[in-house]
């Protein structure tokens, strides 16, 4: 199932409008400006999963992504009174999570030269290699963890959590050409490091009943 | 409508991105090209892919309940630092055995509190922006005989930039449509009227871009002149 939560099939429904007597995004954050604490829950619990699985497949760490998300909200909450209507709310707290995330990143460049890194990073890559009982998906999983952080960023907010190209606009603060073509080349980048396993898995497949876990 | 073409096309096919036309005749392809026909079932089954079967992580059961006591903490740490100041101030003054010196003194750290936490909270993502506000104030006084109607719109595009949560640097205005612009004031002006208010708000140094239905505008000091990309 695609990283959305619970009240939001296609990814953004809910955003800004009313339907059938849903409150928007919009109202809700009216209302936390005034510290109704209630309203911010609500808010919380409609962006907590996609967050969440951007967040890890940014970083890549479990609990890292679960930190990172604790502090998206309460910047959310800190800053609640800047927060500027005549964007949408998904685009702000989109940009939150980004900064968050790019600060995170650049962190970890700087101990890489150390080593640290590259211990956790050895550890935490081989468990998650074997982890999914479907081989395809954590094929995809490791697929997406290869692309470079600029086009696997725009690969998730696009097609993963699929946000509008506007808001990956605004919120990345880069012309929309910029984005449209990221994603394409993301998708390429992906559709040809799939291309030999897909190849595989489908072949294998068609030729037997059983569930194959060579991959 | 060559192979190469319809190839690269592919994803944006499947995800329903490209226009009806352009669709048709893809599809038309499609139909009569067994090579991109075979490649279009690979791409279609990488999308679905996608869309389906990538592990939702959950957060843990507890995490609103944390996230609400940090929240909490939030307000209370603004109260307790009211009062400590407050007790603070009324020592130094000498007055702390009077408790009408007292409230007095913690009536006067809560109105500095609050004024520096309201300042403070403008731009809290970015740093504040380098360019000169006095000299913005000062072209808007060349500017005669304005309606209300434009001076309110300036007065709001004076005020996104003030908030802008953008490095500082750019901000992103309106949504530009084909015929005409509806501005932020719900007004529709032309596209130069509009050009004209943002240069004239944002200083001369200003270089607007278009960024998709949006202008983004520098709001530059004279050492930095272009924006940066992030990502």
């Amino acid at each position: 199932m695609a990283p959305s939560d619970q009240f939001d099939s296609t990814g953004n429904a809910w955003r800004g409008t009313r339907p059938g007597g849903q409150i928007s995004d919009k109202e809700l954050m009216e209302k936390v400006k005034s510290e109704d604490t209630s309203a911010f829950s609500v808010l919380v619990d409609r962006y907590k999963v996609r967050l969440l699985n951007l967040i890890y497949r940014m970083l890549q760490d479990k609990e890292e992504a679960e930190d990172i998300l604790q502090e998206t909200f309460l910047r959310v909450y800190r800053e609640r009174r800047s927060y500027d209507p005549t964007y949408a709310f998904s685009t702000w707290i989109y940009t939150i999570t980004l900064n968050l995330c790019r600060n995170e990143l650049k962190k970890r460049k700087r101990f890489k030269f150390f080593g640290i890194d590259l211990i956790k990073n050895s550890r935490e890559y081989a468990s998650q290699q074997v982890k999914s009982s479907d081989c395809l998906s954590s094929t995809l999983e490791n697929a997406i963890r290869t692309l470079p952080v600029k086009y696997r960023t725009v690969f998730l907010l696009r097609d993963v959590n699929q946000l509008p190209y506007e808001e990956i606009s605004q919120s990345l603060e880069i012309p929309m050409g910029t984005v449209k073509s990221r994603v394409n080349r993301a998708r390429l980048m992906l559709r040809n490091r799939l291309k030999p396993r897909m190849k595989e898995y489908y072949e294998l497949s068609k030729s037997s009943p059983l569930s194959i876990q060579l991959l | 409508m060559n192979c190469r073409k319809v190839r690269r096309c592919l994803f944006s096919y499947f995800k329903d991105e490209l226009p009806e036309d352009f669709k048709t005749e893809i599809k038309l392809h499609l139909e009569g090209c067994p090579g991109c026909a075979s490649e279009a079932l690979e791409v279609e089954r990488i999308a679905s892919l996608v869309e389906e079967s990538l592990e939702t992580l959950k957060p843990s059961p507890d995490f609103n309940q944390k996230l609400l006591s940090e929240v909490q903490k939030l307000s209370s740490e603004k109260v307790k630092e009211v009062r400590r100041t407050a007790f603070t101030l009324a020592r130094i003054t000498g007055f702390d055995y009077k408790i009408k010196w007292a409230l007095a003194g913690s009536f006067a750290a809560i109105i500095l509190v609050s004024v520096l936490w309201f300042t403070q909270k403008r731009t809290p993502l970015t740093t504040e922006p380098i360019s000169a506000e006095g000299e913005r104030t000062e072209r808007l006084e060349l500017v005669h005989q304005e309606s209300s109607a434009d001076s309110a719109y300036r007065e709001m595009l004076k005020r996104l930039m003030n908030e802008s949560r953008v490095k500082g640097k750019t901000f992103v205005l309106d949504n530009f449509g084909p015929v005409g612009s509806r501005g932020i004031d719900g007004t529709r002006r032309s596209e130069d009227s509009y050009r004209r208010f943002i240069i004239e708000t944002a200083g001369h140094r200003s270089q607007e871009r278009r960024m998709g239905s949006h202008y983004v505008l520098p709001v530059v000091s004279t050492q930095q002149a272009s924006v940066k990309e992030n990502y």
